[in-house]
């Protein structure tokens, strides 16, 4: 029950500025920042604050999953498939923890299509 | 940003206006160090800009020139600054520095001595630096400072006829446990204008060619780390991500030439609009905070900077790379970056890193 609590806190962004993501969020790119691919892997970034974050090829095929349709449930599911040596735990840990610095960042944002409430 | 939220966190003192050296390529064109007493500022003046630097972040102070070493006052310069706890970087050619001066750069605890090779062999260095007999002592100068066990760096001006010496100096500071090896290509300012319309310069698919080599190849057969300058929206992507980068922060930075004249950096010597008062007469604090200058280099850099460096992802990290470069060429602050300006035009810029 307490955990239920905590997830519902979780749907808020911070105070901080920080953006907290729940698995039941759908994350979109956004369309106001810059995606160039490299062959080793990506840049994005925001012509707005000049903030810049580089992706490695891993980087750049989670962040593709965001599509606005799937869940972050939904991706770190299909990445444990993706990824059967991994431990789980690390999967849904790491990946949630890159969802929330690309959306602090604006990189990714909610859709309005958001079906986690 | 505001004024006060500009740490002024580093000095360029360019300590003398004078050189031993005639490099064919100096961006600062100094005067020959026979030709007379140099207009040098008073050490008193000096520390007590420095002082006030500290009050305004100052921590790293470079000693530089011409040739710094041309100041008789400079060991008191050296054990001042060390006193007030600054990390102090030199660039010399090396010319002057013997075992005594080493010595005494150890007792000051300068964080690296920067020395100036451009060949690993005799004749050709001392042609591109103007002074028979200069590389020995540069070497010399090498020596003494790593039986110090001072962090050194080779600095090489790259032009077209000292490519194939590349290798050949990685591995001679290797030998020598020289830490880093810096190499400049060759900028169009001062006396190197002359060096591009001689067109001894490397152009741009050179550059890009050698950067990747090096990354590639180069940099892993030697224990000296090897830095090449270019600016970041022409390095690969590994390298971007990487650490290794020299990045000029001209928005912390400014320069003190020899006679006390304040500026962006070295570039004053010979771009006198860049020049903002003298810190005999004026207040080095005032001026940082209020000079209009400093008000539109912070304003324009690097929003509205123009051309390619206006469009490239990176200008908020490169910020447009040299801007004493681009003032040089153009007189105008905001205008692109020589070298990104000629892979743009030939296509070479990587179109992953345009906008707009």
């Amino acid at each position: 029950m307490k955990k239920e609590v905590i997830i519902i806190e979780r749907l808020s962004d911070m105070p901080d500025g920080n953006i907290i993501i729940n698995r039941l969020d759908r994350l979109k790119p956004n369309p106001e920042m810059v995606f160039r691919k490299e062959e080793e892997g990506a840049f994005l970034f925001d012509p707005h604050t000049g903030n810049l974050k580089y992706l490695n090829a891993n980087g750049v095929n989670i962040y593709e999953l965001c599509d606005g349709r799937k869940t972050v449930g939904e991706i770190i599911a299909f990445l444990m498939e993706f990824y059967p040596d991994m431990a789980v735990e690390k999967i849904a840990a790491d990946t949630e923890l890159f969802f929330e610095t690309l959306a602090s960042m604006q990189f990714v944002i909610k859709s309005e299509k958001n079906g986690s409430r | 940003m505001g004024p006060d939220e500009f740490l002024l966190t580093s000095l360029y003192l360019y300590l003398s206006d004078r050189c031993n050296l005639r490099c064919r390529h100096c961006w600062v064109a100094p005067h020959a160090h026979e030709e007379g007493d140099e207009q040098a500022i008073d050490l008193a003046v000096l520390m007590r800009a420095i002082a006030a630097a500290k009050e305004l972040g100052l921590g790293t102070v470079k000693l530089t020139g011409g040739e710094p070493f041309l100041r008789k006052d400079i060991v008191e310069l050296m054990r001042f600054l060390h006193g007030e706890g600054l990390s102090i970087d030199i660039e010399s050619n090396g010319t002057m520095i013997d075992r005594d001066m080493a010595r005494i750069v150890k007792e000051c605890e300068v964080r690296q001595v920067s020395v100036s090779l451009d060949s690993s062999q005799a004749a050709q260095h001392d042609k591109l630096r103007g002074i028979e007999g200069c590389h020995g002592k540069s070497l010399a100068a090498l020596h003494y400072l790593r039986a110090e066990k001072i962090s050194t760096q080779v600095i090489m001006s790259l032009y077209e006829e000292n490519i194939p010496e590349i290798e050949a100096l990685a591995a001679l500071c290797d030998d020598l446990e020289v830490p880093s090896f810096k190499i400049n290509p060759v900028m169009p300012t001062g006396r190197g204008e002359k060096v591009f319309q001689s067109r001894e310069n490397v152009d741009i698919e050179e550059l890009i060619k050698i950067d990747r080599w090096i990354e590639a190849d180069l940099g892993s057969k030697y224990k000296t780390e090897i830095y090449f300058c270019m600016p970041i929206g022409l390095k690969s992507l590994s390298a971007v991500t990487g650490n290794s980068l020299y990045e000029c922060h001209i928005l912390n930075i400014l320069g003190i030439l020899a006679d006390g004249t304040i500026s962006l950096c070295g570039i004053g010597q010979t771009e006198t609009d860049l020049n903002m008062g003298n810190i005999a007469m004026d207040d080095l604090m005032e001026i940082w905070r209020h000079h209009p200058l400093l008000k539109k280099l912070r304003k324009e850099t690097p929003s509205q900077l123009n051309g390619i460096c206006g469009r490239c992802i990176f200008k908020y990290r490169c910020l447009g790379s040299c801007r004493a470069c681009a003032y040089a060429a153009s007189g105008d602050l905001r205008s692109p970056f020589f070298m990104c300006d000629e892979a743009y035009k030939k296509n070479m810029f990587p179109a992953s890193r345009i906008y707009n």
